[in-house]
């Protein structure tokens, strides 16, 4: 017999078809379980819910009446750990959350077992992030996957994790993970502070939360660091940071961020220091080719063209002499040209991408070329710009939007107007507002214990401190002599 | 007051301000003047600024946790210290119009050949007025983040010039009677007065620091490496060093570097308007913090944007009407004695505050002697204007 309280709870699920209501009847006794159909493990509840319960009661036969107790069955029957008790009023919401509700005849409380089962993803590799050295595995959609990612790294007590939900409608859950002994609690309770405030219908992806955590929501600039990776997060909380994992979101969000974390890549602390060191100056010349060189470029050629070397003149003059386009015009052309490209191989499946690159590259390119409707050296600086763009994967929106500003500005304005934008660009990340640290720190500040982690990557041996650019309870990260 | 500026980088604006038209146009004017003995006029320019730096530095010691114009009304009362206020508006004023004509004129000559003035104008008022409205702490961050770039730039084309360019012999020196040379000095001191922009850093900056040798090593590099490119530059031109008035542009034309290299002038190009960006900032932000607190209604409500509309409209109106060409604002800087006069006092305020402020303070020690000397005064406060004190109950 189906109860009038499972028929309520249906209805007010709005008699989904998949919510399910199931009859046991055993020994005089009589059982419903109530539960979303697609979110549950059917195998745990048949062997763990439905099994016992039915074993228990034909084995106990006519002496069940006399020592029944819900507790009972929360404790010996149910072969399932997360079981609780709770109240007619907590039921809808438990139900909303997947767990599978047992009403029992008579009793006036309601088990709650979770047993919620849904698709996850292993962890893998992620493709924003991938490394020749240092562990593979990546975030997944399961914010308790994640959890468990980070923690198998921290075998202490000082990993804390604190939960919430957030939406109105989608409840989603949010973690904030973060080392007791190392955080400012300041830190921990100006972010939750934020995060409590937020009123929003439902949290799709962590994305949803950035605007809600930057100081300065409509600044382009990224302040919210955002990593798919379970080691760099952990070597971030080491650093004092506070980690934000999003139930359904592969991204986990770290805070407080400065510029100089997109600039280091996990591979640099899993090779070389002296190495790395040099890729990261490979990484600032292609920030600065990406954001600069094109604009650069119409500046010299409509207004500076008398303090280019004379063998570059005479170069670019002789391969630009036919180009029926404005320097500008050129310009904008080809980059346009490459950003469809880049956008219809994204959109294309594999294979009609690899095409299409082909069909743009040369036969657009190249035929452009020869049909002297743009030049070789304008081809030439928008490809190495939209390259380099990728030496920095993580600020390729922002520095596509910078590119793009510094063109106008190369053309409108000249050198001058590119340099008066760069100054103007490192003024206004100087005067973002980013949890009490400085964006461009450890430039600018110049904190010089940190230099050791910024454009040179010392030995983890020189590094004995952790940043100082980020405030924390502990300052020393290891206690190193080298005689010893 | 919230401190937002270290003294590290406090020294480093200090660095950055000794430069920009130095490098340009002044050293063909100063040997107009002078000849080679404007080596020595520059040298006496540099004394007084690092004079005026120490002098100060002290004062912003002493008084950490003081805003300028508070500090100035509590030592000079309030008329006054308006009218030293005005006096540093007029002076910061003439500054960045010589900034504005002179970069105008660098520009025009080295990159923008047919640029009119009022692109320069509006790219270097933009950019001074963004940094001014950023606020003093990135204004500090940002001039932080730029010195090592200047710094290697700079330290990099004094030893390519030094090791590569063909010197001439300067002898024989004191061609000029000493009053030439001081009276040189005294019509250029308008393009002195570097550190004076500290005083409106006052109550600002973090005194915790202990490397103040480093910080002030910073400054004496800054004023040696200008020292050194007007040794360059008249080692290099010698007689024919007031033709070159693109000086550090012309200097790197010269230099065999360039046939081996190529034309490296947009190296020397880029820095100079690295350095008239930052320039105009301080100079901007100079002139508002002035004009914010001259403007007596306590009714505006915005005074920070009422200051920068009006200091932008009358920097326009006077690059435009008054001085529209170069020849025009050089003839009226350089020229006219007047402006050597406002400059001379200008850079007597620092030295005037500190005696003044010398002076209270002794007065205030006297009084508090004699009143510690009366029973039951324990807790004394002097104030700016006379003294009260408390008596213990």
């Amino acid at each position: 017999m189906i109860f009038r309280a499972s028929k309520d709870l249906k209805a007010k699920m709005n008699d989904s078809e998949d919510v399910v209501i199931k009859e046991i009847c055993c020994s005089n006794k009589e059982f419903n379980l109530i539960f979303v159909k697609t979110m549950i493990d059917e195998k745990s509840l048949t062997y763990a819910v439905i099994g016992p319960i039915i074993d228990y009661f034909s084995k106990k036969n006519n002496s069940v009446n006399e020592d029944f107790n819900i507790n009972k069955i929360k404790n010996e029957v149910l072969k399932t750990l997360d079981v609780k008790l709770i109240t007619k009023k907590e039921s809808l919401n438990e139900l909303s959350s997947n767990k599978v509700l047992l009403i029992i005849k008579g009793e006036k409380k309601i088990l709650s077992i979770d047993i919620i089962k849904y698709p996850i993803r292993t962890p893998t590799e992620p493709p924003t992030s991938a490394v020749v050295k240092g562990p593979r595995e990546g975030f997944v959609e399961d914010m308790n996957t994640n959890i468990s990612l980070i923690r198998k790294r921290f075998n202490s007590q000082e990993l804390t994790v604190k939960q919430m939900s957030i939406g109105k409608r989608s409840q989603t859950k949010i973690s904030i993970v973060y080392l007791n002994q190392i955080v400012s609690i300041n830190l921990v309770k100006r972010i939750e502070k934020k995060l409590k405030k937020i009123n929003i219908d439902g949290v799709i992806d962590s994305y949803y939360l950035i605007p809600f955590l930057q100081n300065n929501p409509s600044s382009m600039f990224k302040q919210v660091g955002n990593c798919e990776k379970p080691d760099i997060i952990s070597a971030k909380l080491l650093e004092g940071r506070v980690a934000i994992i999003v139930d359904n979101s592969p991204i986990v969000l770290t805070l407080p961020f400065m510029f100089i974390e997109d600039l280091q890549n996990s591979n640099d602390y899993y090779s070389l220091s002296q190495y790395a060191t040099y890729i990261r100056v490979i990484r600032i010349l292609g920030l600065l080719f990406s954001v600069i060189i094109p604009g650069t470029y119409i500046s010299f050629r409509l207004y500076h063209y008398n303090i280019v070397p004379i063998n570059f003149l005479v170069t670019i003059a002789n391969s630009t002499a036919s180009i029926p386009l404005t320097p500008f015009l050129e310009v904008i052309f080809i980059l346009i040209l490459f950003e469809i490209l880049y956008e219809v191989s994204l959109r294309l499946p594999r294979y009609l991408g690899l095409a299409t690159s082909i069909v743009g590259a040369l036969v657009l390119g190249d035929t452009g070329v020869k049909a002297g409707l743009i030049s070789p050296p304008g081809v030439m600086v928008i490809a190495l710009s939209t390259i380099a763009v990728y030496t920095i994967p993580d600020q390729v929106d922002q520095i596509n939007l910078l590119r793009a500003t510094f063109i106008v500005l190369g053309s409108a304005l000249g050198l001058f107007g590119i340099i008066a934008g760069f100054v103007f660009v490192i003024a206004y990340l100087n005067s973002l507002e980013n949890y009490g640290v400085g964006y461009l720190a450890p430039f600018s500040p110049k904190i010089s214990s940190d230099l050791k982690d910024g454009v040179i990557k010392s030995n983890i041996i020189y590094m004995k401190e952790r940043p100082k650019s980020i405030k924390n309870k502990n300052k020393t990260r290891m206690k190193y002599d080298k005689d010893n | 007051m919230i401190k937002t500026i270290s003294v590290r980088q406090l020294s480093i604006i200090g660095f950055i301000s000794v430069f920009a038209l130095k490098l340009t146009i002044l050293p063909s004017l100063f040997y107009q003047k002078s000849g080679i003995d404007a080596l020595f006029s520059l040298f006496f320019l540099i004394i007084f600024d690092l004079l005026e730096y120490f002098i100060i530095l002290k004062l912003l010691k002493q008084n950490q946790n003081k805003d300028f114009y508070q500090f100035l009304c509590d030592k000079t009362g309030k008329i006054v210290a308006k009218i030293i206020l005005f006096l540093l508006f007029v002076f910061y004023f003439i500054k960045i119009i010589l900034l504005t004509s002179g970069g105008y004129n660098f520009a025009r000559n080295a990159i923008f050949k047919e640029a009119p003035l009022f692109l320069f104008a509006f790219i270097l008022l933009s950019i001074s007025n963004s940094l001014c409205l950023f606020k003093t702490q990135s204004y500090a961050r940002t001039s932080e983040f730029f010195y090592p770039i200047i710094l290697i730039m700079m330290s990099i084309f004094m030893i390519i010039a030094l090791f590569t360019a063909p010197m001439q012999d300067l002898r024989p020196f004191f061609q000029n009677t000493f009053s030439n040379i001081f009276n040189t000095s005294f019509m250029f001191s308008i393009v002195s007065g570097n550190f004076l922009f500290m005083l409106f850093f006052m109550g600002r900056i973090k005194f915790k620091e202990t490397k103040y040798k480093s910080y002030n090593f910073k400054i004496l590099y800054g004023c040696f490496l200008v020292f050194l490119f007007y040794f360059i530059d008249y080692s290099i031109f010698k007689y024919t060093a007031m033709a070159h008035p693109q000086a550090i542009s012309e200097i790197i034309q010269f230099l065999p570097l360039t046939n081996i290299i190529g034309n490296f002038d947009w190296l020397a190009v880029s820095l100079m308007l690295l350095l008239f960006s930052l320039h105009g900032g301080l100079f901007i932000i100079c002139l508002s913090y002035s004009l914010k607190n001259i403007l007596v209604n306590k009714k505006i409500k915005n005074k920070n944007l009422l200051s920068l509309i009006i200091i932008n409209f009358l920097i326009l109106i006077f690059i435009y009407f008054v001085f529209p060409k170069f020849e025009d604002m050089r003839q009226f800087v350089f020229n006219q004695y007047y402006v050597p006069i406002l400059s001379s006092i200008v850079f007597f305020i620092p030295l005037f505050l500190y005696i003044i402020s010398f002076i209270i303070e002794k007065i205030n020690k006297k009084n508090r002697v004699i009143l510690k000397r009366k029973k039951g005064i324990t807790n004394i406060n002097f104030k700016n204007k006379g003294m009260y004190y408390e008596k213990d109950f």
